[in-house]
């Protein structure tokens, strides 16, 4: 057992865990943050993704030893966050969300993205996607939620 | 759907579950834990067919944290469950038949825990031979998988002389066809969370298309009274057919009735991939005859469906495969056979379009073929052959209500990329570098498909709407949001009639302690169905509230109107709000009501997938079990989709609405196989068509 303290949505979080839980499980069980969804536990789906340290990461993949002092952003805490709300906002106008398992994953990518690169392309925001799997929408109206995003936070 | 005459239905309205969704709020069936509740485990069969000559579970037993392991000894009832036909066993107990069998249930303290326990049961496999070819299903001296045989369901059909149609035709093609095994892989697996009160009621929130099924499933494999089970299971990260058949939900319920504590139970992705249901595989052969000018005369169909080591749905999936077989086309002279059988290939059932996607795949390129033969355009060959309202069809259906396929055909023949289609292809055809290797082509294909479950199911749904004190209403619909955005259609419904904004209609989803059975969430069927009850609902509902407005305000109920959340008198002098009428009744108000389906509507009604994925299968073994080797279509993969929809309202329908899930997915795999054609002049006739078979293709043809 270790401890390890880091940050999840700006508030500091200390828990005692076994070094290789998983940060999506840290989330999950220890801290009742479900909105961070497991689709395959293996860096092949992309619904655990959060970001570490602003950086997208599949947290089904990042050990409990690895978060010690590092700060993480889940979809619980987008809303605070002005790229993230907006992403939100233009995701449920868009019609982006059928069953919705994948979205959590998708926004934190997509707000990765935004942060890195405020006009992207198309083909950049497909690749910046490319690592979230959605079984229903067919991804067309996820790239118009976050294209409807793009051009709100740029006014 | 006519739009501009209502406020809600036909209006661009945010899908009511869309913002839960995107803040991480919303609780899927994965998303329950509790403290202290126990984590279950399923160990899976070793082999594909074997016998079990005896399971050890004391070792596993005694691993600290270990809570209980069971084995089929443990179940009173009759340890089987199957939507059709009871003959999957729970836990197995004498032999096993696909990789997928369950053989014993571990609940331990943690799932790290529980899934060490899984290694230290030892079970004694005898292994048997294998029938994994569906064609050696058939023969007399197979082995046998199941005491009745291996036949599951057959089915066959003759409609006048398919020989002398022949005999007369200009052409006649005949080819096979053969379509894969493909997963559902929606993103969230199957999960459940159960817990179970001190007078034996179990609480069951899992994922599910038909909570009512579920239960009655439960009770029957348990023998554990029906009554005592609730099941509650309105969200689901996606299902597609593929959580139509029980999956965690009766473990799940043993497990909290042994150990009396809340219990998890979460399949892992790769034990979805070997345990759950699949896409059939069919072969199909097709032998379809035309005169010169186009009319189709005869057709033949031989089809054999691989349904894997359990019922489940192959029947009625088989049923949809034959009823499938001629398109929407009329044909005066048809003959089909088709059978479906048990192997030790996994297990097949319910997934959109069932049966009818692999049907439309072989009568497609039919059609295309014969096009070619005739020196035709495909479209108008079709359009010749047209089934319209009135006609008989198929196996004998009847168009009786509105029907919209000939006013697509005119549509597609009109369209730009239809018209121009010479030129669009040729496009690419200019001598440059950048397109010297690439060749485009241009495909077709349609598609009929009903809502509803069919000819001699029962199909309905209910509604239940009821005031409360503040002047909102809560709405009970039994049916499943798997996705398809229905609970957001049904509340547009229930909003347009009692003229309420939608955020005051509170949607209660799938529990079967508070609503009431309203059948499957399949079949295309929830917004035709539970959309209509709900319409009724809303109706009955009104009448009520006038009437105890009438009683109020003193005049007659039939003077009064109804809007904006109240009840007016004619000369707007007397008004009472949703809120002040439901002080005033005496009693709670309350309305059902209940919608069926009319029995003769089976006349009408994941295609990109279907091109190149496969489950593949090595003597019984599921070779590709996660997300890196099964590989789905990702965001680089995602088509431009132009829809020119042709609305033709339908008057049984709510609103002239019609359901539109599955039969807009089933034609896009053969379309693109007629369009492969057209750019290369390769004819595939077997799924899927991956980028390697093509290369392997057009090098033959050098
Ligand atoms: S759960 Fe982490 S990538 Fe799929
Ligand atoms: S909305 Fe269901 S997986 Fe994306």
């Amino acid at each position: 057992m270790i401890s390890v303290t880091f940050t999840v949505n700006g508030k500091t979080v200390t828990v005692g865990t076994s070094p290789t839980r998983t940060l999506l499980d840290l989330l999950r069980e220890e801290l009742g943050l479900t909105g961070t969804k497991e689709g395959c536990g293996k860096g092949e789906c992309g619904a655990c993704t959060v970001l570490l340290d602003g950086k997208a990461v599949t947290s089904c993949l990042v050990l409990a030893a690895q978060l010690e002092g590092r700060e993480v952003l889940t979809v619980e805490g987008l809303a605070s966050d002005r790229i993230g709300k907006a992403l939100q906002d233009s995701c449920v106008e868009s019609g982006a969300v059928q069953c919705g398992y994948c979205i959590p994953g998708f926004l934190m990518a997509a707000r990765a993205l935004l942060q890195e690169n405020p006009h992207p392309t198309l083909d950049e925001i497909k690749e910046g996607l490319s690592g979230n799997l959605c079984r229903c929408t067919g991804y067309a109206k996820i790239f118009d939620g976050v294209r409807l995003a793009v051009r709100r936070l740029a006014k | 759907m006519i739009v501009g005459k209502y406020k809600y239905v036909g209006k661009r309205i945010t899908r009511i579950d869309a913002r839960p969704k995107v803040d991480g709020s919303l609780k899927y069936p994965s998303d329950l834990y509790e403290n202290g509740m126990v984590w279950g485990r399923v160990l899976r069969a070793k082999y594909p067919h074997a016998k079990i000559r005896s399971i050890d579970t004391a070792e596993a037993l005694r691993l600290p944290g270990v809570v209980t392991v069971l084995t089929h000894k443990d179940i009173r009832g009759i340890n089987r469950f199957g939507i059709e036909r009871q003959d999957q066993p729970v836990l197995a107990e004498d032999r096993v038949r696909y990789v997928g069998d369950a053989v014993a249930l571990v609940g331990a303290e943690t799932k790290e825990i529980a899934e060490e326990a899984l290694d230290l049961i030892k079970v004694d496999y005898e292994p048997l031979p294998l029938l994994t070819d569906p064609r050696d299903a058939l023969k007399d001296n197979a082995i046998k998988l199941h005491d009745g045989g291996n036949i599951v369901h057959e089915l066959h059909f003759t409609r006048g002389d398919t020989a002398r149609g022949f005999e007369g035709a200009d052409v006649v093609v005949e080819h096979t066809y053969r379509m894969q095994m493909m997963d559902h892989a929606f993103l969230e697996t199957e999960a459940g969370f159960a817990s179970v009160d001190r007078d034996g009621v179990l609480t069951i929130q899992s994922c599910g298309q038909y909570a009512f099924r579920d239960q009655t499933q439960i009770a029957r494999a348990l023998n554990y009274p029906q009554e005592k089970i609730r099941m509650i299971e309105p969200y689901t990260g996606g299902a597609f057919g593929g959580k139509d058949e029980i999956t965690v939900q009766i473990l799940l319920a043993l497990l909290a009735l042994k150990t009396g504590r809340p219990c998890k139970i979460w399949f892992s992705r790769e034990e979805h991939f070997i345990s759950c249901t699949h896409r059939h595989p069919v072969e199909i052969r097709m032998k379809t005859a035309a005169r010169k000018d186009g009319t189709l005369v005869a057709h033949e169909v031989w089809a054999l469906q691989d349904g894997g080591a359990y019922a489940t749905l192959s029947g009625p999936v088989l049923c949809l495969v034959v009823e499938h077989c001629c398109g929407p086309y009329l044909i005066p002279n048809l003959r089909v056979d088709g059978w479906a059988v048990y192997t030790n290939n996994g297990m097949s059932g319910a997934f959109r379009g069932f049966g009818a996607t692999q049907a439309h795949v072989a009568m497609e390129s039919q059609m295309n073929i014969i096009a070619e033969k005739l020196g035709m355009d495909p479209l108008q060959l079709r359009l010749k052959n047209a089934i319209r309202r009135g006609d008989t069809f198929g196996i004998g259906q009847e168009m009786v209500l509105a029907f919209g396929f000939d006013a697509s055909l005119e549509r597609a023949l009109a369209h730009p990329v239809w018209r121009d289609r010479e030129k669009i292809r040729r496009a690419l055809d200019d001598g440059t570098v950048k397109n010297r290797w690439k060749r485009r082509g241009i495909g077709v294909a349609c598609s009929i498909q009903g809502s509803g479950l069919g000819k001699g199911l029962p199909d309905y749904a209910a509604t239940t709407i009821e005031l409360n004190r503040d002047g909102t209403v809560n709405l009970y619909q039994g049916t499943i949001e798997i996705g398809q955005g229905s609970y957001t259609g049904i509340t547009q419904v229930a909003a347009e009639i009692l003229d309420l904004p939608m955020e005051k209609i509170h949607f209660i989803g799938a529990d079967t302690g508070r609503t009431l059975d309203s059948g499957t969430t399949t079949a295309s069927r929830v917004m035709y169905a539970a959309g209509q009850a709900t319409l009724l609902a809303a109706r009955n509902f009104v009448a009520k509230i006038k009437d105890v407005a009438a009683e109020k305000l003193g005049v007659t109920a039939g003077t009064l109107l109804n809007g904006d959340g109240a009840v007016r008198t004619g000369d707007g002098k007397g008004a009472l709000t949703y809120a002040e009428i439901a002080r005033a009744a005496k009693e709670p108000v309350r309305a059902e009501g209940v919608f069926n389906i009319p029995v003769a509507d089976r006349e009408f009604s994941m295609g990109l997938p279907h091109l190149y994925e496969q489950n593949i299968l090595e003597n019984g073994y599921f070779k590709n079990t996660g997300l890196s080797t099964y590989i789905v279509p990702s965001s680089w993969e995602a088509p431009e989709i132009e829809t020119c929809p042709v609305e033709i309202p339908d008057e049984t329908g709510p609103f002239g609405a019609r359901s539109v899930a599955e039969v807009v997915t089933t034609p896009t795999a053969p379309a693109i196989l007629n369009a492969i054609y057209d750019a290369i002049g390769v004819r595939f006739t077997e799924l899927p068509v991956t980028p390697e078979k093509i290369i392997a293709a057009l090098e033959k043809i050098k």
